[in-house]
């Protein structure tokens, strides 16, 4: 029984696949994912720092005010704004609508430039790069 | 244990939901760049605020364990090694947003 359950195939892994948009976006929103998730825990460290008080929340600001910092924003918010558009895009495809190969190319490169317009646009306003 | 139908609509539920919270959240962060300590504070006191806020850790730690429970399917074939990392991350986010629930309650109150 155990055997047989270790036999069973796994998704086909990336190196398989030919190099497409459509495919390309797909990993990438798991990549982001995955970023994200780690997003997640640096914004339960901001909640975390707030709550012990003032003297505990310096920490926080000397990492938000840090090269780092600045550039682990800029890289939440490229992910985030990808996984949410791309987000879209699979709701759509839940409901059938968008799934033919022209449609979800063309969809695909929309989502790459709304995510780069939206993400250089709020990225540099915030790290104040605008004004 | 959540059913595989359970998984996918829990899936697409949290992810419309947070589609409009992270769009507030991304708003107010940046208007807030500037902001000092007890200024954060003020905001998280209001009441719509700070619902949104707790509607936010609990829906994103939701959504990111299911999410990171696909990929750990997808890619790691030894099933022992497999449960054991799912197990893992479904503690982990459960821990994580109960406890950014009480961080968020000790801020407001």
């Amino acid at each position: 029984m155990i055997k047989k359950e270790n036999n069973r195939p796994l998704s086909p892994h990336l190196q398989i696949y030919k190099p497409q948009i459509t495919s390309i976006l797909s990993i990438f929103h798991r990549i982001s994912g995955i970023f994200l998730s780690l997003g997640l825990f640096v914004m339960f460290g901001f909640i975390a720092f707030l709550a012990l008080g003032k003297n505990y929340y310096v920490i926080w600001q000397c990492f938000s005010n840090s090269i780092i910092g600045e550039a682990f924003f800029m890289g939440w918010i490229f992910a985030l704004f990808f996984h949410m558009l791309n987000g879209i895009r699979h709701l759509f495809w839940d409901y059938g609508i968008g799934l033919s190969l022209n449609v979800s190319k063309w969809t695909g490169i929309m989502v790459c430039i709304l995510t780069l317009v939206l993400s250089i646009l709020i990225g540099f306003d915030f790290l104040g790069l605008l004004t | 244990m959540i059913s595989p139908l359970g998984h996918w609509k829990l899936q697409r539920f949290s992810a419309i939901l947070l589609l409009f919270i992270t769009i507030w959240l991304v708003f107010s962060i940046v208007c807030m760049k500037d902001n000092t300590y007890s200024e954060i504070v003020m905001w998280m006191k209001s009441p719509i605020n700070g619902i949104i806020l707790v509607a936010f850790f609990i829906l994103s730690f939701l959504h990111a364990s299911l999410g990171l429970q696909v990929i750990i399917e997808d890619y790691i074939a030894n099933s022992v090694i497999r449960n054991r990392l799912i197990f893992i991350i479904k503690i982990f986010s459960w821990i994580l947003s109960l406890l950014s629930i009480f961080f968020i309650f000790m801020i407001v109150f």
